[in-house]
């Protein structure tokens, strides 16, 4: 992921300080894979050295001495080329899953079974996720990014009855 | 619109009436009897007219005698109006089924004017059929009725040729407009047609020639001049109008009364489905009033008649034997009319509520609930209704009723008064009980499923 | 476990469609369950069969003790009316009722006074976040509103299985889950047992399991290895 880019969207907010922004990081994105430190450290040092954000100060709160970041204009620009442009629409292709379920249907065998068993792990990620969701606690980004994996997994389970029957038809157009 | 046009609307309306469903050909047939039936009575009307002089007959008085011919003339022709609440409420029927399958055609690009010229096409073919049929059937059953009764004078009775394709003509014309009013009610878009959603309640104005009806027709029993007749005459037109036009007013009071009461479910389900459509009930309701107004009136004439000689020995009074039978025989021809016009109404209210009836009867209301609460809906419909009409004819022909009160003509009067209203109510409520086949298809699993 | 509901080698015929053919399922009491499938494989008519709707050709059908499929229909109606709750797609509510009278009608079926069922049924629009459009007309209502209102009468009875067909179909994706979130949280905090019939898997994910009818009969259920 674009994690320098996601910094800057971070620091449009006004100067933050680097665990400040590791922090907004894995609450903004829960879907996505923690933030380590270290990262958000290094990230930052190239981002200063090719002048998209500036030392705005130093803070310290009780604990250590924190360095704050700012936008800088040049970042601001930066930012906003990035939010400008679309993402590529990626066919999804390729994946494990993909893989599996075709050669699962190529190799014969009780591919309905595959599937079905497939499906049901499916679901039980979705339950888990509506879960996650519908609690009581829930913020609005967990939300988001449960229904952003819920639409996914939603699309590989239409995929796969989809392929199901396709190759039945194919199959009895083959025996006729 | 040009003369190509309407051909083509014709065409289409010719193709239309081809692929047509079971359904739809009884409608069809019910429409054809209507107009057949309206020309039918709208020709002896005019025949009547048209018969000049009087012969002495021991019993056929209502045809031979000159002054009493208007007045049978203005009967037969009275009975076209059941006929018309019949097509009217036959034709909404019609109309929404084939509009609904119009709607392609409006995808296919024809105007809403279009779809409803071709419901017109429709109406002038079937009111052209239904009149023919009228016609034929009226010509030849009068040359046999006169040839079984051994009339003489055929020429002298028979209807002249000119006066028949005007009366046609008036049928057709009818039917068209019949057809032409009807669809005002039905909104046809290309994806879909949808009967619209809230009509306005009928006005409380519409009860206004009632309640100026019946104090004129009170005080013209007490009124000892030479026009108190004509007031009298004034009253009842007003009172009978009122009838027609203040039925779904009453009905709606009625059952806003029921629906404040109700203490069960069928009531109140009675009570707000009249609540939400008094008008399709109130116009065979009131055709069902006037049946019991004018039999109370005829009860009231009964007496007169008992009274003041005795109509079975006396071959004198054969005339009053024979003309009060046909008087009977008309009025339960027009309830029957008015009833058959009740089971259309319902069978199209069924249709309409099926799933809602369904989903009721799935959770858990029984069918048989269901079905006492339609029997509900006609009662409250029906019975304060008929009870106007009795009361306005009462107050109307027998002013004697409350000015010299005699016991055994108050009892007669009213007797006959409660038993026409009862008739009337009971004829109602059977032909709600007979149509519970239809709830019961109506309530069925099958209308669960989403289309 | 004992299960609530049961059925057994169930078949049911229209004219010559054979919509289910030996359909078995099992489902324990307060268990939220989904019963789902390809439009046309026979789900909706399974769920028919459960609530006592229709009586399968063939098979058994049981609530508990209960034969469904040998009781007469009396018995079944009274069995819908006391301890089944039903949900449909587009509401079925009375389109002359006012949402209160809808809910109230029903408990007035069940043998409850008129203003004791209009003051359950107020206290049920308002636990579903409807008591507002309590006066209103189902055609004065959205979807939404409608389905509310569908489940408030499904539900002021306290029934032991509330059976829900597609009851977010007719409604978008956000106003669908409110919607559906609002009914198994209820039927959670009553311990209601509540079978789902969906075509959607995100509504499927909803429930506690996924039971899948597929050519009118229960898919075996797979033993899932990660």
């Amino acid at each position: 992921m674009a994690t320098p880019l996601v910094l800057l969207a971070l620091l449009a907010e006004g100067a933050k300080h680097g665990y400040e922004l590791k922090r907004e990081h894995d609450e903004r994105l829960p879907g996505a894979k923690p933030l380590p430190y270290g990262q958000v450290y290094s990230t930052l040092q190239r981002l200063e050295r090719d002048g998209f954000v500036a030392v705005a100060g130093v803070v310290q709160e009780g604990g250590p001495e924190r360095t704050v970041y700012e936008l800088t204009p040049k970042g601001t620009e930066k930012l906003q080329a990035w939010l400008a442009e679309t993402e590529p629409p990626l066919p999804y292709v390729g994946g494990a899953l993909f893989a599996r379920v075709i050669m699962a249907l190529v190799a014969g065998g009780d591919a309905r079974a595959a599937l079905d068993r497939q499906r049901a792990a499916h679901l039980e990620r979705m339950r888990e996720l509506t879960r996650a969701k519908t609690a009581s606690d829930a913020s609005a980004a967990a939300v988001l990014a449960s229904d952003f994996a819920l639409l996914h997994l939603d699309a590989d389970l239409r995929w796969m009855e989809l392929a199901v029957r396709r190759l039945a038809d194919l199959t009895e157009e083959m025996n006729r | 619109m040009t003369g190509g046009r309407t051909r083509d609307l014709f065409a289409v309306a010719g193709m239309l009436a081809r692929g047509t469903s079971r359904g739809e050909r009884r409608r069809r047939r019910l429409l054809v009897s209507g107009a057949a039936l309206a020309t039918f009575f709208l020709l002896g009307a005019a025949n009547l007219l048209l018969i000049r002089g009087t012969t002495q007959t021991e019993w056929a008085g209502l045809v031979a005698e000159e002054g009493l011919r208007p007045g049978t003339a203005l009967a037969l022709a009275l009975l076209v109006v059941p006929v018309l609440a019949l097509l009217h409420q036959v034709g909404r029927v019609a109309q929404a089924a084939q509009e609904r399958r119009l709607a392609a055609l409006r995808l296919a690009g024809a105007t809403p004017r279009d779809v409803r010229l071709l419901g017109v096409a429709e109406a002038l073919r079937v009111g052209t059929v239904g009149a023919l049929i009228g016609t034929v059937g009226y010509v030849a059953g009068q040359q046999a009725a006169m040839a079984a009764l051994g009339v003489g004078d055929t020429g002298r009775y028979a209807i002249p040729p000119w006066p028949v394709p005007a009366v046609m003509a008036l049928v057709v014309a009818a039917a068209a407009l019949v057809s032409l009013r009807v669809s005002r009610h039905v909104v046809v878009s290309p994806l879909s047609v949808a009967r619209r959603a809230s009509r306005p309640a009928p006005s409380p104005y519409t009860i206004i020639p009632l309640a100026l009806g019946l104090p004129i027709v009170v005080a013209s029993a007490f009124i000892d001049a030479a026009w108190n007749l004509w007031l009298l005459a004034l009253g009842a037109v007003l009172a009978i109008v009122g009838i027609a036009a203040g039925a779904a007013r009453v009905i709606l009071e009625s059952a806003r009364l029921a629906g404040r009461w109700a203490r069960t479910p069928e009531t109140l389900l009675a009570a707000r489905a009249l609540e939400a459509d008094p008008r399709a009930g109130g116009r065979t309701m009131a055709v069902v009033a006037l049946v019991v107004f004018f039999g109370t009136a005829t009860g009231v004439v009964t007496w007169d008649v008992v009274r003041t000689g005795g109509i079975f020995d006396d071959p004198e009074d054969r005339f009053w034997l024979v003309s009060l039978g046909l008087t009977y025989g008309a009025l339960l021809f027009a309830l029957l009319v008015a009833v058959t016009a009740l089971v259309v109404h319902r069978a199209e209210a069924l249709l309409e509520s099926g799933r809602s009836m369904a989903a009721l009867a799935a959770a858990g209301a029984p069918v048989a609930s269901l079905r006492r609460s339609t029997l509900r809906q006609t009662l409250i419909a029906a019975t304060p209704v008929c009870a106007i009409g009795a009361l306005t004819a009462l107050l109307g022909m027998a002013p004697g009723l409350f000015l010299t009160p005699d016991l055994p003509m108050v009892a007669w009067t009213a007797g006959h008064a409660l038993f026409m209203v009862a008739l009337a109510v009971a004829a109602a409520a059977a032909v709600t009980a007979l149509s519970n086949r239809l709830l019961t298809r109506a309530a069925a699993p099958v209308n669960l499923r989403a289309e | 476990m004992t299960p609530l509901l049961q059925a057994r080698d169930v078949s049911v015929s229209f004219g010559r469609t054979r919509a289910l053919r030996g359909a078995s399922l099992a489902i324990g009491a307060g268990e939220i369950v989904a019963i789902s499938g390809p439009s046309g494989s026979g789900k909706s008519t399974l769920l028919h069969c459960l609530a006592g709707i229709l009586v399968p050709d063939d098979g058994e059908i049981r609530y508990g003790e209960t034969r469904l499929d040998e009781l007469d229909e009396d018995s079944r109606t009274r069995l819908r009316r006391e301890v089944f709750g039903i949900v449909f797609q587009f509401g079925g509510l009375v389109p002359e009722l006012t949402a209160v009278e809808n809910v109230a009608v029903s408990l007035m079926f069940g043998g409850l006074g008129r203003a004791e069922a209009a003051a359950a049924a107020l206290d049920w629009l308002g636990r579903l976040g409807v008591d507002d459009c309590a006066p209103l007309r189902p055609g004065d209502l959205s979807g939404g509103q409608v389905q509310r209102v569908a489940m408030a009468r499904a539900l002021a009875h306290g029934p032991k299985v509330v059976f829900a067909d597609e009851p977010t179909g007719a409604l978008d994706s956000v106003a669908g889950e409110e919607v559906l979130g609002l009914l198994l949280g209820t039927a959670r905090d009553h311990g209601t047992t509540v079978v789902l019939v969906t075509h959607d898997n995100r509504i499927a994910a909803y429930a506690d399991r996924e039971i899948v009818v597929r050519d009118g009969a229960v898919a075996a259920s797979p033993v899932v290895t990660r």
